[in-house]
């Protein structure tokens, strides 16, 4: 009986969560990505792509939107993928190319599946040695795939059956030759790699008999190829040739290209071009029609062609070396569709400001070709160009990588409107241009969003005028008169509103309202700006309602810039809050600017330099802005041109935090515990040393120079982790800046490395509630402690202590104070596979959460397999009642420690990829959990089931009162919970939340490889009219009664008077 | 008219303990109208906090008739005893009320029924 009553309360509770159908695409939405890509390939109108997120997909050409994709797990990376039988492709992956799957193209169903060997005992390599190629099969239309993997075994595999015909292993194992390509004519495979000698790499060629895969010959080749970027050219020769020849094999010594036609008996000469000086070859994708492009020192491009028995120039490219006009060219090659090959050229005009294209069309019969050519307005200040040196602009060392595929109108092969063009550029976009129309363009580099945050965006014009103004400075008179007329007018307002405007439901989609520059709130604060730093050198500004990129700016890479090239990686962001600027020159008025967002980076530069820069943007232009030292700013430089950072530390940076006094001023921590400010100016430096006694930071003991010394920095057994309280002092015979010393520190156990440590999640301002309030009406006290941390670590080798038989690495969870180190709650976690990954955790207030994988190995465990959350409350003193006021105690009062912490664990029906909790403006409504998980989907997760409180027996009617349910081991796996509606919400990393203006309603953004924001109300929309409020009926019935006074009024009037003239 | 005093004496302990009488008739009615907070338990329960006052107020009135002819009908001096049983007996019937305030969970009596009104202060730096 009872179950079933909590199973009914709990659905008729769980029937407000679900989201409704008409909500979908609403309240939510959602940005599939597929990555940056590594590899394209144009497979009719389909563009088959592998990114380097680990996955393989299809496009559509058409519109750029996704057909397919195949998500691949981190430890099973796409290798190599070849297209056969122009309807499927089979993709090799895994460590060695362990794992051969066939997809159909159009649909992306999974054909095939077969592992070649297990990935545990795969051989690496630094150079390629996965490769896959497709010959005729035996039966007629079927297909025989030959793969190539571990650098030494080929396989041939028929494509239907998936059944291994042979392998062949080299009898070396890899151990001396590496071989990297597979080429098949009708009686053999080519299996072409190279042989380590002690300067240099030479080539080594087996052919093999198709039939049986035995060896027919094996030959070195003397070459002397550069170790450091080996590269050689398997040319095929062109279908027409009558006596179909084995491949060429081109590579470049020293700066002469050398040739061998391969037989299977492998007998030739090398053949070696004499006369030009040749700087490097390049594989243009046409190798299949005996095409590739090498490059002269003179700066010309040779388009070369293996006829069938020997390599000629074909056709000159001048100019295609950088200068001071131009940037390098590009080239891709492709068939058109009577298999022509065409080759396309592709660079940036500094002269034009445009990108030119050129298309070199062979004539065969002639022996000639023709070049023609157009510009395209590829838009560099967004995708590419990474700085501005004086009118000359640099490209990055490959910003563009042009992978491109040239289409001609079957009749005239002169037009240029049907050419595609797709190009991956710098910042990870892929473009499609049609001819000099841009088709479309995917933003991937939202797949690689490291930091990001909410901005709120302002009130509209007709609500900011209630807003503008301050009470600062006035009287008290001043005040209640300003307090007045805003009640007043928001009165009105609320009238005017009310009357004649619109009900806005919560659901409203306000989006469609003012155009797209005008960014303003709407009315409930859904609409933000959501700020994203990308590992690929972008920012992007977010529309919360849509998921629109509003702008997009490039990290400038300040010196690196010049030559060197280098990546700017994103490490923290902080809104900084407004400011009051100074007042303007003639003192009349005072300018208020707006709030900015810092993006704290590290620069590592080719050069191996790491460097701290700090970049600030306004959040809702992408403008630069200018640091307030510099004074007045040129409008100009902004918005074109990549944004300009502050080399804040000259070299990595270990920590970095806002210091608490209200103006934002950002203190990161270099290399030698020494505090640099951003902005540096005397006032921030004043501010800090006033801070500086209050402020207490954790570090662990630097055991690398990289700033978070994440897992596997250090594996030694001997050397033991510390976990260092640090606080800061000022001495200036010794040093101009702050500087951190030790105050106390924890060592950690034999090998236990610190994996992260989190911060106490809540937000500054926000007046919560310090107690619970139990059924009979007393009061647990929360444990509210701003100094509390949580430090993930990863022990390596403990097990051998602790007798236990699992791999011996254990996950550690602690919770700590930071200014005197006391450990408050501590967890050992199981480590499966010897790896603290899936150990996810949140803290907010005295609510902790984790979650981890049981391997069902751990000593005393229960031995389940499977994921847990565990639920940690916090609470003052022993028992209900006890109060030590914990949120305003002095760190160094004993009564810090005297806490007591209420645990429960759940089984979780999925795997938790990241976690956090719900934020609401004010902190009233709960606070649900977001868990994204395995499923690729994000759920929530009640708090209420999450109550570590939960009774284990009967519930007692004081338990029932508030709110407890009996505990059940198993969370439900309600689809009612699942915020992301059936939506592929893939590899979330992160979760995000951001209070809206609505108290009951809190933004919930994933980023991982897609993006996903939705709204939560963990109590329901308790501050907004329900959907099925009559509005008409209220004010038609007020309408009425004001009408019945009116009309009432006289008559009763007249009646008290003829009552008073004839009552006595 | 020694019997006519006895007589008064005698209706006079009478309406003293009359609260005292009705007591079980409320208590059954308090036991019928359950423990929830409704319109119905609360008026019962607003009733018995009530009446004790309303008759402690006009309990000189009350017992004016039975006052002993040569005294001061509505002084405090008269029936002394009887008046003193009576509040006694009133205070029962409103300690029965707030009991069941309590019971019904009205009374504010724990911590954390006076929890909005705790503050806590400015954080302390360390």
């Amino acid at each position: 009986m009872l179950p079933s009553l909590l199973v009914a309360s709990l659905s008729l509770a769980t029937a407000g969560w679900a989201l409704h159908e008409s909500d979908v695409g609403v309240v939510d939405w959602h940005t599939r990505l597929v990555g940056v890509p590594l590899q394209n390939t144009f497979h009719g109108d389909l563009i088959l792509t592998a990114t380097t997120s680990n996955v393989f997909a299809a496009l559509n050409a058409t519109d750029g939107s996704i057909a397919w994709r195949s998500i691949h797990d981190d430890d099973d990376p796409v290798a190599a993928f070849d297209v056969y039988n122009h309807s499927n492709v089979a993709l090799l992956s895994g460590p060695g190319g362990s794992t051969l799957r066939t997809y159909d193209t159009s649909t992306g169903h999974l054909l095939l599946e077969r592992r070649l060997h297990n990935p545990a005992h795969a051989r690496r390599h630094e150079i390629q040695h996965v490769a896959i190629t497709t010959g005729p099969g035996s039966v007629e239309g079927s297909t025989t795939l030959f793969a190539l993997t571990n650098g030494d075994t080929v396989s041939r595999i028929d494509s239907r059956s998936g059944e291994v015909v042979w392998t062949w292993s080299s009898p070396d194992e890899g151990s001396l030759v590496v071989y990297s390509h597979i080429r098949t004519t009708p009686d053999a495979v080519y299996a072409v790699g190279f042989a380590k000698s002690k300067a240099a790499y030479t080539l080594h060629v087996t052919t093999l008999s198709i039939a049986n895969g035995s060896t027919i010959a094996s030959v070195n080749i003397p070459a002397n190829l550069a170790k450091d970027r080996p590269s050689f050219v398997l040319l095929e020769a062109p279908t027409s040739s009558l006596a179909a020849p084995g491949p060429c094999l081109t590579w470049l010594e020293s700066t002469s290209i050398r040739a061998a036609v391969l037989t299977p008996g492998l007998r030739g000469q090398v053949q070696i071009l004499p006369g030009v000086n040749y700087t490097r070859i390049q594989d243009i994708g046409l190798a299949g029609a005996g095409q590739l492009i090498a490059f002269t020192q003179d700066g010309s491009a040779h388009v070369m062609r293996y006829d069938g028995e020997s390599l000629r120039p074909m056709w000159e490219f001048t100019d295609v070396a950088p200068s001071q006009t131009h940037t390098e060219s590009y080239f891709a090659g492709s068939l058109s569709e009577d298999g022509e090959p065409r080759i396309a050229s592709v660079y940036w005009s500094h002269a034009n400001h445009k990108a030119i294209h050129q298309t070199f069309t062979p004539r065969l019969a002639e022996g000639k070709g023709q070049v023609t050519g157009y510009t395209f307005p590829f838009r560099t200040h967004e995708h590419g160009v990474i700085r501005h040196v004086g009118s000359v602009s640099l490209y990055l060392a490959s910003p563009l990588t042009p992978f491109t595929k040239v289409t001609f109108d079957g009749r005239s092969s002169h037009t240029h409107e049907t050419t595609r063009l797709l190009l991956t550029t710098s910042t990870g976009t892929l473009q499609l241009w049609k001819h000099d129309v841009l088709q479309w363009s995917r933003e991937e580099a939202l797949s690689t969003i490291r930091v990001a945050t909410f901005v709120p965006l302002p009130p509209s014009s007709a609500s900011s005028s209630l807003s503008a103004g301050s009470t600062v400075g006035q009287g008290i008179s001043g005040t209640v008169l300003t307090c007045i007329r805003r009640f007043s007018e928001s009165i009105l307002q609320h009238l005017r509103t009310y009357a004649v405007g619109p009900i806005i439901h919560e659901d409203g989609s306000t989006r469609s309202s003012g155009a797209p520059s005008a960014l303003y709130s709407d009315q409930f604060g859904f609409r933000q700006v959501i700020v994203a730093a990308t590992t690929e050198g972008v920012l992007y500004g977010l529309d919360s309602s849509d998921g629109r990129v509003i702008w997009r700016r490039l990290f400038g890479l300040g010196w690196a810039s010049d030559r060197v090239g280098g990546r700017v990686l994103p490490v923290k962001m902080y809104v900084l809050p407004a400011k009051v600027g100074r007042v303007s020159d003639d003192g009349s008025k005072e300018e208020t600017l707006k709030q900015t967002v810092v993006v704290v980076t590290q620069r590592r530069a080719h050069n191996s330099l790491v460097d701290t820069v700090v970049f600030e943007v306004d959040p809702l232009t992408g403008d630069d802005v200018p640091p307030l030292e510099d004074g007045e700013s040129d409008a100009s430089r902004s918005r074109y041109g990549p944004l300009e950072g502050k080399d804040v530390i000259q070299g990595p940076m270990i920590e970095s935090f806002v210091l608490p006094d209200g103006q934002g001023t950002v203190a990161m921590l270099d290399e030698f515990l020494q505090v640099q400010l951003y902005p540096d100016t005397p006032a921030t430096r004043a501010s800090l040393a006033n801070l500086a006694p209050s402020l207490h930071l954790v570090l662990p003991t630097r055991t690398s120079s990289t700033p978070s010394p994440g897992r596997g920095s250090d594996n030694d057994v001997s050397t033991r982790a510390q976990l260092v309280g640090h606080r800061l002092t000022f001495n200036d015979n010794v040093s101009t800046v702050h500087v951190a010393y030790p105050t106390w520190r924890i060592m950690l156990g034999p090998g236990e490395t610190i994996r992260e440590t989190i911060r106490n999640g809540k937000d500054a301002g926000q007046e919560l509630s310090v107690g619970k309030v139990l059924g009979d009406r007393r009061t647990l006290y929360k444990y509210l402690n701003k100094h509390l941390r949580v430090v993930l670590t990863e022990a390596k080798g403990i097990g051998a202590q602790t007798g236990l038989e699992s791999s011996g690495t254990m996950c550690g969870l602690y919770v700590l104070d930071s200014v005197k180190g006391t450990v408050l709650y501590r967890a050992r976690l199981p480590a499966p596979e010897g790896r603290c990954d899936d150990v996810r955790a949140a803290f907010v207030d005295h609510w902790l959460v984790y979650s981890y994988f049981e391997d069902g190995t751990s000593a005393g465990g229960d031995g389940t397999k499977g994921w847990r959350i565990v639920s940690v409350e916090m609470y003052e003193g022993k028992k209900p009642d006890d109060v030590t006021r914990s949120f305003e105690l002095s760190s160094y009062s004993n009564a810090t420690t005297d806490i007591t912490t209420y645990e429960q664990a759940y089984l979780i029906p999925y795997g938790v990829t990241a976690l956090s909790t719900t934020s609401t403006r004010l902190g009233v409504t709960l606070k649900n959990l977001i868990v994204a998980s395995r499923r690729r989907a994000v759920h929530s997760v009640p708090r209420r089931l999450l109550d570590p409180r939960r009774p284990l027996g009967k519930v007692s009617p004081s338990e029932a009162e508030e709110g407890l349910v009996t505990y059940d081991a198993v969370l439900p796996d309600d689809a009612r919970l699942t915020l992301s509606h059936n939506y592929e919400v893939a590899n979330i990393r992160q979760i995000m939340n951001a209070p809206s203006r609505l108290e009951s309603t809190s933004l919930v953004l994933a980023i991982g490889l897609d993006l996903f924001l939705t709204r939560v109300s963990p109590s329901g929309t308790f501050d907004v009219l329900s959907e099925n409020f009559n509005k008409a009926q209220l004010v038609l019935t007020i309408g009425g009664l004001a009408l019945a006074i009116g009309l009432a009024r006289p008559v009763v009037r007249r009646r008290q008077l003829r009552g008073r003239w004839y009552s006595a | 008219a020694a019997s006519y005093t006895a007589l008064k004496e005698k209706r006079a302990w009478d309406l003293a303990i009359s609260p005292a009488k009705s007591l079980p008739m409320q208590a059954f009615m308090l036991y019928m109208s359950g423990g929830g907070v409704q319109i119905f338990s609360m008026g019962i329960v607003f009733m018995l906090l009530l009446t004790p006052f309303k008759n402690i107020a006009g309990m000189n009135a009350a017992f004016a008739p039975f006052a002993p002819a040569p005294s001061n009908s509505t002084s405090w001096n008269t029936l002394p005893l009887q008046k003193l049983v009576y509040v006694a007996c009133n205070l029962l019937t409103l300690a029965v009320g707030l009991w069941k305030y309590r019971s019904m969970g009205l009374l504010p009596t724990g911590t954390g029924d006076w929890l909005a009104f705790e503050t806590r202060g400015q954080v302390r730096s360390i």
